[in-house]
């Protein structure tokens, strides 16, 4: 079978890729987790707050 | 964050096929790219997730968009996934229960989940070509599990170094208390009999 010299390459560059996405998923999951885990707890002092009927 | 290792125990890993990723340092990696990165760089293509990881680290999100965030982060082809076959489940929860009779018999079984018994199975299951990669080092007692290495975490905001082992099966170890509790049940199903036939 033939050698092709760009798969390597081809692999290399596809990594790259997946670890590029990889990063941008876990700059979004910061993103995320900041915006659900602040509107949470907003929430619960929404929910402090109503109970002590202020 | 950032790592620091001893790079000459971490060539001697050479040999290893997989790194079993623990709940805990998989979501060290997912909410730092840094951790993340150097980790990679220091593993790549052996880092594992074990069926009971992934369930572990997507278990209790319910906000949809998390979850599907979470998702794409633990099906990304730069982990080897370990397959989610009935036969290897069976198999892995048998290793994973005698494990826990060996913890239990020798007091070490407080505060291990049944999650850390599963990838200690699968550790067991491996025949030594992995090693488990975890915050958690007292979930694998050292009776069982030796320190291969420590990467150390430098969190600089809290000014604090976090240690994360990687853990491999002591063999010869797990063999003796094998003989241990086997012989310990012995005794005593030979005294229950005996005590039976006396009624």
């Amino acid at each position: 079978m033939r050698h092709n010299p760009n798969d390597n390459r081809v692999q290399f560059s596809s990594l790259e890729k997946e670890l590029e996405l990889l990063t941008k998923i876990i700059i979004n999951g910061q993103i995320l987790e900041e915006k659900y885990h602040s509107s949470s707890e907003d929430k619960k002092t929404e929910r402090w707050d109503a109970s002590t009927n202020k | 964050m950032h790592l620091r290792i001893n790079k000459t125990e971490i060539e001697e890993l050479k040999s290893i096929n997989h790194v079993l990723v623990d709940s805990d340092y998989l979501s060290m990696m997912y909410s730092n790219e840094t951790i993340f990165k150097e980790t990679y760089k220091l593993f790549g293509n052996k880092l594992t997730l074990d069926p009971f990881i992934k369930f572990e680290f997507l278990r209790d999100v319910f906000e949809p968009q998390i979850r599907a965030n979470k998702e794409l982060f633990i099906n990304s082809k730069i982990f080897n996934s370990l397959p989610d076959h009935p036969e290897l489940y069976v198999q892995v929860k048998n290793y994973a229960i005698e494990l826990s009779q060996i913890y239990a018999s020798q007091s070490k079984a407080k505060g291990v989940s049944l999650v850390d018994l599963m990838l200690a199975g699968q550790l067991v299951r491996t025949h030594d070509s992995a090693v488990i990669l975890t915050g958690n080092r007292k979930d694998y007692p050292m009776i069982i599990f030796d320190t291969v290495s420590i990467l150390n975490v430098e969190i600089p905001r809290e000014d604090k170094v976090r240690g994360i082992s990687l853990i491999k099966l002591n063999r010869l170890n797990l063999d003796s208390y094998r003989d241990k509790l086997e012989k310990m049940k012995q005794k005593i199903s030979s005294e229950i009999s005996k005590k039976i036939n006396n009624i």
